[in-house]
């Protein structure tokens, strides 16, 4: 998995951070992790500008966050600056593997329109998920613009994790209306059920008639089996697509709603730009965008 | 050994109830039944009468005999040996009543999915085969390892039935066990709807005092005992706790009913008792 973490220097993307490194120690993603500049014409930083010192001092404290997490002789991770051997002798002397068959994760100052940089730098890495996290007392900004985390889900090609403040997460909601779901997608869901020790909860949209769709509940069928297998037993409920609001109103009592969002899903149709901007900056859960 | 008659159609709830009644087939001395019913589903008149209808109901059992069989054999990993299905032609209602009221049966299990709307609980809970049928009936909803019980007492009827039930059917497995004695309220927009939770020591009501005696017969006792008042909703969320909720049979089965209204918001298996 390929995973852009997206931070800025305010306190609350630790909670990204924090969420993003236990799935990488979990899963040995390939990890880029990014600022953005949002300063208009700037092509390189300015080491004296007040704004840029913060930016970098924030990518360092995120590093140095990241790598905390880790053994120092197990860290499966080096920062991607070339100073391999370096490193590597500075975590701790005895190599319990060879620099090169680390990780490596990346730091990026993009200067720029933050959406535009996100979106971009995941297009360019080809990510699998981006994580990020927004400022709750704000109306969910983040980097200082309050419909960034928004229009990132919205216009991302790949799946979106916007967490929300440091919430224990005791059950994940996930919904699905469609047939399409990625085995990706399916093992991400798993990553998080063990990282926090949550329940699961697989919802399954009905079109009005209270029933499903053959290919959806054969689809459920087949993921609940899927996670019965891996000693998980998810709650099977079913939603009709028209209690969708006041079903999600009732999310105050999940840590994290995930939706599987496709070009042909009903869930598409009834999140149209809107609802989902409201879900993002309203929702006191994480939300995972997953495609 | 215990007998259930297990309700089967092609579809995920009855995976669910099939996948719950094999665990515990492996915890408890049970011997299950499948069972389902077939109807004809085409809008054509039933042809023709002799060995030319025969031949076409023949037709339509093996047809289902052989979707139950293909479901069931999707869980043999997990399930004991199980009888071979019975397959009927006809309303199921009318052929389950039969069944249960021809042949003995401790229990009758068959699955539910979960849903938002209580709808389909209603409908099911008011279904002519609930209101008549003798035998306890286990309503699955999901699969969840069994380790929390509560027994909801009814205040006017209850205690005896409901304990006497787990007793015969979950007793001996190692469960912990909580006795609920709920009172519902109406919500009110105006007032908060925060549930109201007393723990006690020691029955305060007959109907308690009935349950726990019953309970004493099989040397089990509850291990905690609570008062609850709130609403259908705040009520039915506390007994999501709960990995299995044995009541008694609603003596009310309307909409209004609070009873069914908080059991519809329930995720775990029910286990509804007779008198």
């Amino acid at each position: 998995m390929k995973m852009l973490i997206a931070v800025d220097p305010n306190p609350y993307s630790d909670y990204a951070m924090d969420e993003a490194t236990a799935l990488a120690a979990n899963t040995w993603a390939m990890v880029n992790l990014m600022v953005v500049q949002p300063k208009t014409g700037y092509l390189h930083l300015n080491p004296e500008a007040d704004g840029d010192k913060e930016l970098q001092a924030a990518l360092v404290r995120y590093q140095g966050r990241f790598f905390d997490a880790f053994d120092k002789e197990d860290c499966p991770y080096i920062m991607g600056d070339g100073n391999d051997v370096q490193h590597a002798v500075q975590a701790g002397g005895a190599i319990g593997m060879a620099p090169v068959a680390r990780k490596r994760i990346f730091s990026r100052t993009i200067a720029g329109n933050p959406v535009k940089a996100v979106l971009g730098q995941a297009d360019e890495d080809q990510s699998d998920l981006i994580v990020l996290a927004c400022d709750q007392e704000k109306g969910c900004s983040w980097s200082g613009h309050l419909t960034a985390p928004a229009r990132i889900v919205n216009e991302a090609s790949c799946s979106v994790l916007v967490v929300k403040n440091e919430r224990k997460i005791k059950n994940i909601v996930c919904c699905m209306d469609q047939n399409t779901v990625t085995q990706s997608s399916l093992e991400l869901i798993n990553q998080l059920v063990t990282i926090h020790g949550a329940g699961l909860t697989l919802v399954g949209f009905s079109n009005g008639s209270g029933e499903l769709k053959t290919d959806v509940e054969q689809r459920m069928h087949d993921i609940l089996r899927y996670y019965q297998k891996l000693r998980i037993h998810p709650i099977v409920e079913i939603v009709d697509i028209a209690s969708l609001d006041a079903f999600v109103h009732q999310e105050k009592q999940w840590g994290l709603m995930a939706l599987w969002m496709g070009k042909q899903s009903l869930l598409g149709k009834w999140f149209p730009r809107s609802k989902m901007n409201k879900l993002i900056k309203e929702s006191r859960s994480s939300v995972l965008i997953l495609r | 050994m215990l007998k259930a008659l297990l309700y089967l159609n092609a579809d995920l709830a009855s995976s669910i109830a099939l996948r719950y009644a094999c665990h515990l087939a492996y915890v408890m001395d049970m011997e299950i039944t499948p069972f389902h019913v077939t109807s004809d589903r085409s809008e054509s008149r039933t042809p023709g009468t002799g060995w030319v209808r025969r031949t076409w109901e023949n037709g339509l059992i093996q047809q289902a005999r052989e979707e139950i069989t293909g479901l069931i054999q999707t869980e043999k990993m997990i399930c004991p040996e199980l009888k071979s299905p019975t397959i009927r032609l006809g309303k199921p209602e009318n052929e389950l009543l039969s069944e249960v009221s021809g042949r003995f049966y401790d229990l009758f299990i068959i699955g539910l999915l979960h849903t938002f709307s209580a709808r389909q609980f209603h409908e099911r809970i008011q279904s002519r085969f609930y209101r008549k049928s003798r035998c306890p009936i286990l309503l699955v909803k999901n699969v969840i390892d069994l380790k929390r019980v509560a027994i909801l007492v009814d205040p006017v009827r209850g205690g005896e039935s409901e304990a006497r039930t787990f007793n015969h059917l979950i007793g001996a497995l190692p469960v912990e066990i909580d006795l609920l004695s709920c009172v519902f309220r109406k919500a009110d927009n105006g007032r908060s709807e925060r549930l109201i939770q007393t723990r006690i020591s020691e029955p305060e009501t007959d109907r308690e005092s009935v349950a726990i005696n019953v309970l004493r017969e099989k040397r089990l006792a509850p291990d905690n005992i609570f008062r609850i008042e709130g609403t259908p909703d705040t009520i039915g969320a506390r007994l999501a706790d709960y990995h299995m909720v044995v009541t008694s049979f609603p003596g009310e089965t309307g909409p209004a009913s609070p009873l069914i209204e908080c059991l519809s918001r329930v995720p775990s298996a029910m286990l509804f008792c007779r008198d």
